[in-house]
């Protein structure tokens, strides 16, 4: 400070004095703006009206999860989201500017573009002409309308076109294109499985608007919305504010299912075919099942809408619909009567000409009455589905304790609404003595799949166990929770009962339903690609009619009419039997008679040979004999490169060397098998275009 | 330093300050370079302040199209996989007069 203390007054003038006032000035505004920036570092609190206008604008940024996809068991794609945008139009853009500077030319120069954007508009939509959309823009236009629907929902290809269009390839405020932005569920295989697939509605847990897996796995299918801010940048732009909290967005998970595109295809065909040939019946489903985890290949529901007669999968009879199995049931009472050691396949009932009294009612068997004989064998009924036969031996020995014969259905699973991967599965049910639905003659009825209730997919599942040797598997049609490849959480193969029966009476069932394939109702499957083990059903649903103003539940109305569940279960191949497949056919009210092997055994038949071809797992073994000749690696020649000889193609395929040849101006001719070891002429010859080169392979 | 002192030492600041020589008799001349290196430090950091800017704009820009191309990707993506469908190549075949079909065995395997 010693410097300080050390002044000396220079001279006044006028100039000085000027500059010594400029300079106060600046200094006090200096220490002003030190004072106003101090202030409002530590004191001010901005009017939260004013704030907006002195800080940078920021604005909260919502991110929505990508929805997760369903993949098929091999990984192909079954449902995946991807948005569609609708488009709008803000019809009175630069009107006002135009307006105010009295620019006729440019509104002109508007109204052109408006026109060729009209003719785009035309070709792409093709639901207006060009002269529609242009009336349609230059209406709004008149009217100020700000916010005018173009077309319909268009895909991400479709909007960059359209982005090419006039006016629509200019900054919004200037073309007055609105794009908005919205998730679409994809399913490139169309209806394929579209029942198990599912849908979501809303998100509305209320009601019954999540279906399928969509529906029973939407919470892993449809991750976390994010949030992030934006801040504006200086000149207009936002980009992302970092020193603001943050919620990171978490795109769905994956969800891989058991099923196997193919073979659902398959049966959705023969299915569908089925249903649409055949306008007596309301529908049907089709499950294909892996023997040994009781994973789902396939799922097929089709139903007919009786309004325009189209059929589609709108309701899943596998897994929704309980009714009573009718002969598929018969097995259930046999394994039981083996198991229990009351009968054996080769035991023999008296027939009673098909007429046998049980508790003072005649109880007829069709079948019996027309056969002249007073024998029959368990295995000989059990092919031609007698009833009697079955009624008879569970009577006589269970009629004391008919506990003991239902203890046996509720240990098969017969009664169990186990915890399926899809939302709806109808609970089956098996009257107990002493319950509402039990009577004198239940016994005998449930004896052959009358007065219980069970799904499609209940059957299936217990002749899967008689096909895993008496091993009963949980069946299941989600196979792992995945992110971007890697697994989540999986699910495994879970056993519901680790031996229904022994393996020896599952040998002997299976005999038994490859009898009813090879010499009995299911004789359509004796020339069936691979061997088939199964049984038909065919039995009357119950419907509600009024009958002299009131409402009865009957098997018949007034005319005559029924209403009909024909079933085809069984398991292929026979000896070692792979996939255990049901198909149920529902008819309508008619007058003709449904049988599981008129409707559902075809539609099995199909199913069977079609998948039996398709899996090399069931072709031949060849025993590989000599050695192939092992390929060059020569380079492949053709005529492009300026070639005019014959090619050397030894070592080639026929294919490299047809291509070769032929590309260097040649014909080819070839002989033989597998590789070329030997051409005509020889490589390197030059010889006339278009002559033949003729190659030998072995 | 007594009170007569700092109040004369503060007179001729004040006096020093108005007529413009404060900095001069403090010497800040001497820290001339350094007064203009942290002028440059302070220019360079607003300077690479709206850099980072233009560069997070353009990296939004950049968000905008990738996501464009992931959407596109995932569209055609489904376009293909619906050709894949054992009933919509047999329709296919059919209407190109093909009479190939599903194979009547299934494929012969060669032993490993």
């Amino acid at each position: 400070m010693s410097g300080i203390n050390d002044i000396n007054r220079p001279k006044r003038d006028g100039t000085g004095v000027f500059l010594f006032w400029l300079y106060v000035m600046f200094l006090f505004a200096g220490v002003v703006l030190i004072g106003r920036l101090a202030y409002i570092q530590l004191f001010y609190k901005p009017n939260p009206k004013l704030e907006k206008y002195i800080s940078a604008r920021v604005r909260k940024q919502t991110t929505d999860p990508i929805r997760g996809s369903i993949l098929a068991h091999d990984g192909r794609l079954l449902a995946s989201s991807t948005p569609m945008y609708q488009i709008y139009m803000d019809c009175t853009v630069q009107k006002d500017v135009f307006e105010k500077k009295k620019d006729k030319k440019k509104e002109k120069e508007w109204q052109e573009k408006a026109r060729k954007l009209s003719q785009g508009l035309a070709e792409t939509f093709r639901d207006r002409s060009a002269e529609g959309y242009y009336s349609l823009i230059m209406s709004g236009r008149r009217n100020n309308r700000k916010y005018v629907k173009i077309g319909t929902a268009i895909d991400h290809g479709t909007l960059l076109k359209l982005k090419q269009l006039p006016l629509f390839n200019e900054p919004g405020y200037k073309g007055g294109m609105i794009v908005e932005k919205f998730d679409t569920r994809q399913y490139p295989y169309g209806a394929l499985a579209r029942r198990v697939i599912g849908y979501v509605k809303n998100n509305n847990t209320l009601t019954n608007d999540r279906v399928g897996i969509e529906g029973k796995y939407n919470y892993a299918l449809h991750g976390k919305e994010g949030v992030i801010w934006m801040k504006e940048t200086d000149n207009h732009g936002w980009i992302r504010n970092y020193d603001s909290t943050m919620v990171k967005v978490e795109n769905g998970y994956d969800i891989r299912t058991t099923l196997d595109i193919d073979i659902q295809d398959i049966a959705d065909r023969s299915l569908r075919n089925m249903v649409q040939g055949n306008p007596d019946i309301e529908g049907g489903c089709a499950i294909v099942m892996d023997v040994h985890t009781g994973a789902i290949r396939a799922m097929v529901n089709i139903k007919r809408n009786d309004k325009d007669n189209t059929v589609g999968e709108t309701y899943n009879y596998a897994i929704g619909r309980a009714g009573d199995p009718g002969s598929v049931f018969k097995l259930a009472s046999l394994m039981t009567l083996i198991e229990d050691g009351k009968a054996d396949l080769e035991t023999i009932v008296p027939t009673f000409r098909g007429k046998w009294k049980y508790k003072g009612q005649i109880m007829k068997d069709e079948y019996l009455m027309e056969m002249n004989t007073d024998t029959i064998s368990v295995v000989r009924g059990l092919e031609i589905s007698s009833n009697h036969v079955f009624r008879y031996l569970v009577c006589q020995n269970y009629e004391d304790n008919p506990k003991r014969f239902l203890d046996k259905f509720y240990e098969y699973k017969l009664n169990e609404p186990f915890d399926f991967d899809l939302q709806g599965l109808a609970s089956p049910v098996i009257p107990s003595p002493g319950s509402p639905q039990w009577s004198g003659t239940a016994l005998p009825s449930i004896a052959i799949g009358y007065t219980v209730l069970e799904t499609p997919l209940h059957i299936a599942m217990f002749y899967n166990g008689i096909a895993n040797k008496g091993k009963l598997m949980k069946p299941y049609i989600v196979e792992s929770i995945e992110k971007e490849g890697g697994i989540v959480e999986s699910f495994k193969p879970k056993v519901l009962n680790g031996s229904i029966c022994s393996r020896r009476t599952a040998e002997k069932l299976t005999e038994a339903l490859r009898q009813v394939v090879l010499d009995g109702t299911g004789r359509g499957l004796k020339n069936a690609k691979c061997g088939v083990a199964g049984k038909t059903g065919t039995a009357q649903i119950t419907f509600e009619t009024t009958v002299g103003n009131k409402k009865k539940v009957v098997y018949k109305d007034g005319s005559g009419r029924r209403q009909h569940q024909a079933t085809f279960v069984g398991f292929y191949p026979y000896e070692d039997p792979k996939y255990t497949t049901i198909v149920v056919i529902y008819s309508k009210l008619t007058n003709k008679n449904f049988y599981g092997a008129q409707y559902a055994l075809p539609v099995f038949r199909e199913i069977v040979n079609d998948t039996y071809s398709l899996k090399d797992e069931w072709g031949n073994e060849i025993k590989s004999r000599g050695s192939v000749p092992k390929m060059r690696t020569a380079a492949i020649q053709d005529g492009s490169d300026g070639i005019t000889e014959v090619p050397d193609v030894k070592g080639m395929g026929l294919m490299d060397a047809i291509y070769s040849i032929e590309n260097c101006g040649y014909r080819c001719s070839y002989e033989g098998m597998g590789h070329v070891y030997s051409q005509t002429p020889a490589a390197g010859s030059k010889n006339r275009k278009g002559e033949t080169v003729t190659i030998r392979l072995r | 330093m007594n009170a007569a002192k700092i109040r004369e030492a503060t007179q001729n600041s004040i006096k020093a300050i108005l007529r413009g020589e404060f900095l001069l008799r403090l010497h800040f001349d001497r820290y001339f370079m350094q007064i203009l290196y942290l002028f440059f430090l302070v220019w360079s950091l607003i300077w690479t302040n709206l850099e980072i800017e233009q560069t997070m704009l353009r990296m939004e820009k950049n968000k905008k199209v990738i996501e464009d191309l992931r959407i596109y990707h995932a569209q055609k993506n489904c376009e293909l996989v619906s050709y894949d469908r054992i009933t919509t190549i047999q329709t296919l075949l059919k209407q190109m007069g093909s009479e190939v079909d599903i194979p009547e065995k299934p494929a012969d395997r060669i032993r490993k």
